[in-house]
């Protein structure tokens, strides 16, 4: 496990709004109990669905 | 009224850096004790990074900065991402710890790569140097 790999990751995560939505989800379902393993089976479900190909138009109201 | 906004800012700043500060567990590499404990967080965290691009590749679509191509093309990356933490995540359950983190280093580099270049994009979108 080296540190670049750490690093890496942490660049990942530059504040942004939509980080800090994701990681607020992140604190709230680690205070309810579940465990690392369980979170990242429910974040790769989210991801799965986000990253489905986009087939309509724009959605202008968000 | 501009107070009001300030206020909403701050609150908001305020609820950001204490989420920045002092990150959750399940995805912070540096407070995990163990090598697999610090796998599993780094996975987690470049989920979320997977997650947050994808929330603004979409977003920037729905704003009409990039076509629908585009937009496509670059959920695509992330997808080849996400299909290798994937392969790291089946690994680190298979206690095979240094591919793991092989296969999750090479997810993190590609999402970084997609990270600069959705950044770049959207700040000269921004600006009005694009389209």
């Amino acid at each position: 496990m080296s540190a670049e790999l750490v690093s890496l990751a942490f660049k990942l995560l530059a504040v942004g709004i939509n980080e800090v939505f994701i990681v607020r989800q992140v604190a709230e379902r680690e205070a309810a109990g579940h465990s690392p393993r369980e979170i990242a089976r429910w974040m790769s479900e989210l991801a799965d669905k986000a990253l489905e190909p986009i087939t309509q138009a724009p959605n202008v109201t968000s | 009224m501009r107070q009001f906004f300030c206020m909403c800012c701050l609150a908001l700043s305020l609820v950001g850096c204490q989420t920045f500060t002092n990150p959750p567990l399940a995805i912070n590499p540096i407070a995990a004790e163990t090598v697999a404990d610090k796998l599993q967080a780094t996975i987690n965290l470049s989920l979320s990074g997977v997650l947050a691009l994808a929330e603004t590749v979409r977003s920037d679509y729905d704003a009409r900065l990039v076509t629908i191509d585009e937009a496509n093309a670059e959920l695509a990356q992330l997808r080849v991402a996400k299909q290798q933490l994937d392969v790291a995540q089946a690994l680190l359950d298979g206690n095979n710890t240094e591919a793991a983190s092989t296969a999750a280093a090479m997810a993190t580099r590609a999402l970084n790569a997609l990270r600069v270049k959705i950044e770049a994009r959207t700040k000269r979108k921004e600006s009005g140097h694009v389209r």
